[in-house]
């Protein structure tokens, strides 16, 4: 099967007194240009997994393909990129924007300068105007700019798998909404698989074809997210859900 | 619900300018009116840069030393006013008549003090016996759901979930017996089944014990059912003031219309793109004409743009409903309708 496909998953930390499966049998299937929402509350695992994907964190047992191929490795063009939730966090402070963004493309021995220029191109995509921003630092950006820098970095190099790890938590409504629908524009655009990790299911609904609910590392109930937050058929994704408040 | 005569908190024409060491300045609050009655529930809404923080910290004098501020107006409290006395006075006159909850209780909390310490200090009644001081610690510990509560009392911070941390935070603020509660975002930095406990554990306090509460918050959707009044601020002004449902079901300002637009629901598909509101806040450190919101208004005329909108009562709606806008009557008018309002989630 194309796309990212993880099978029976397992992540295990050492912990005082033994071991912690935060991920303990985790499946689940992201075809291309499609968008995965994973859910679940603090400790449920859903970090770990996003991590494990990407090779941050080393996995137990279990397999992480892509086309059919081990992931880990592959960070070039059709390779695995991620989106952390605090940007300002996960951008060297030093550097100014345009090559925090062309750095993406710096293992494809590509020149400075055309680097710069698709840095740029890149920039403009996600609504920051070159002019304005290629020479910022990232301690002059807000939390959303910060965000789109940190987007259109993994964009650039062209990812077969994006996975996006809280990326629109703790900014407000206003940029909330333009990051959210960039993330849908541009992944739809290039066909890359999505992973969205979120505690907001609202978002979720928004952005994503199918949803994972998670707890304790373990997967509660997945399918199509306009189904099952309709009708969810688990009781834990039913009190997520009821928890919810609405206007 | 009850008719409030009586503010016990009056803010009346607040103006709040900051400035730092390096003399950069910033007019964070301009003409700012607000009242809280006696048990009084009160929504405060903004994004980022909108002053609902410096708000709470004027109203609590608890403005960092290295800021130097400026402000005009007037804020009373339980008939006393506030604005001009030194920060010291500020706070012997609010005694523990106001407290605060916190966004992240494990910011506020001590790390290495246990927890039933930290709740007593903040009775100022360190002259009663043990035995009192223990009951006092077990009857609040227990008002704020906690059991085990021996347990509890000698743990420190870092042993306790969010959520305990967060009753811990609440026991702490009770424990002056205040008339007024100022929550900062209280449930922000917890999950959202824990979040839905913590708002109906301040909902039932409140009731209980007949105190007043202004909730902070980005969220309008948190205050549905909840707060008596929602006022919403933007950019140093309010923008909008009314009762909870009305603001909630006819909101006459472009800007809370946006924010309940933008953000998604739940119980209903959302089509993509989501509604955006165009550009970013102004510049709170450059002379403002006309309204703030103006440069990212869909409606905003020529007037929008140069004169100020005084704070009028919306058409058609309740006594109370109040917002600064030019374009109230076109607003009401023009807008798309909103989403018919899905309920509340609970009984």
């Amino acid at each position: 099967m194309s796309g990212l496909v993880v099978t029976d998953l397992h992540v295990r930390y050492r912990v005082p007194g033994g071991v912690l499966d935060a991920v303990g049998g985790v499946s689940l299937a992201v075809r291309p240009g499609s968008a995965v929402g994973l859910v679940g509350e603090s400790g449920s695992g859903k970090s770990s997994l996003a991590r494990a994907i990407v090779g941050l964190t080393p996995i137990f047992s279990g397999s992480i393909l892509l086309d059919g191929q081990p992931v880990a490795p592959r960070r070039g063009p059709g390779g695995v990129q991620m989106v952390f939730q605090d940007p300002i966090g996960s951008l060297n402070p030093s550097r100014q924007v345009i090559d925090i963004v062309a750095e993406s493309l710096t293992i494809d021995g590509v020149r400075r300068a055309t680097r710069r220029e698709r840095a740029a191109e890149m920039l403009t995509e996600v609504g920051l105007p070159p002019n304005l921003f290629a020479t910022r630092r990232p301690g002059q950006l807000s939390g959303g700019q910060a965000q789109r820098v940190a987007i259109a970095r993994a964009l650039l190099a062209e990812p077969a798998v994006l996975v996006a790890d809280e990326p629109v938590s703790g900014v407000d409504v206003s940029v909330q909404a333009g990051l959210v629908n960039l993330l849908h524009r541009t992944t739809s655009k290039s066909g890359a698989a999505m992973l969205f990790v979120s505690h907001d299911l609202a978002i979720v609904r928004a952005l994503c074809d199918d949803i994972v609910v998670l707890k304790n590392g373990q997967v509660r109930e997945a399918g199509r997210t306009n189904a099952v937050i309709d009708d969810p058929q688990d009781s834990y994704t039913r009190e997520l859900i009821e928890a919810v408040p609405e206007i | 619900m009850t008719h409030h005569n009586h503010p016990l908190l009056s803010v009346r024409g607040l103006s709040v300018g900051l400035s730092d060491v390096d003399g950069r300045s910033a007019h964070v609050l301009e003409d700012v009116d607000l009242t809280v009655a006696a048990s009084e529930s009160v929504g405060l809404v903004g994004e980022s840069g909108s002053g609902k923080s410096v708000l709470a910290r004027t109203v609590l004098g608890l403005h960092p030393r290295t800021t130097h501020i400026t402000a005009q107006g007037g804020i009373s409290f339980a008939g006393n006013e506030l604005l001009g006395l030194t920060p010291r006075a500020h706070r012997q006159t609010l005694g523990t008549d106001v407290s605060m909850i916190f966004q992240d209780p494990s910011s506020s909390l001590n790390p290495v003090v246990r927890v039933g310490a930290q709740i007593l200090e903040a009775t100022h009644r360190r002259q009663s016996s043990a035995h009192q001081r223990r009951a006092l610690l077990t009857g609040l510990l227990e008002s704020v759901g906690l059991t085990d509560v021996e347990r509890i009392a000698r743990a420190y911070p870092s042993e306790l979930s969010g959520g305990q941390r967060q009753r811990v935070g609440i026991a702490a603020a009770l424990a002056g017996a205040p008339r007024l509660l100022m929550a900062d975002e209280p449930t922000t930095a917890l999950d959202v089944s824990v979040q839905r406990t913590i708002l109906d554990l301040l909902d039932q306090l409140r009731h209980e014990r007949s105190l007043a509460m202004i909730h902070v918050t980005h969220d309008l959707a948190l205050l549905s059912g909840r707060s008596d009044r929602i006022i919403v601020l933007y950019a140093g002004r309010v923008m909008e003031d009314g009762p909870t449902p009305q603001v909630l079901t006819q909101p006459a300002h472009p800007y809370t219309r946006a924010l309940m637009e933008m953000r998604p629901r739940l119980r209903r598909p959302q089509p993509l793109p989501l509604p955006q509101i165009r550009g970013d806040l102004p510049r709170l450190d450059q002379p403002r004409t006309g309204c703030p919101f103006a440069p990212r208004c869909a409606l905003a005329d020529t007037r929008c743009h140069s004169e100020r909108p005084p704070t009028t009562p919306v058409p058609e709606s309740t006594l109370g409903h109040v917002a600064a806008c030019w374009r109230t009557v076109e607003a009401a008018a023009l807008a798309v309708p909103l989403r018919e309002p899905a309920g509340r989630s609970h009984p």
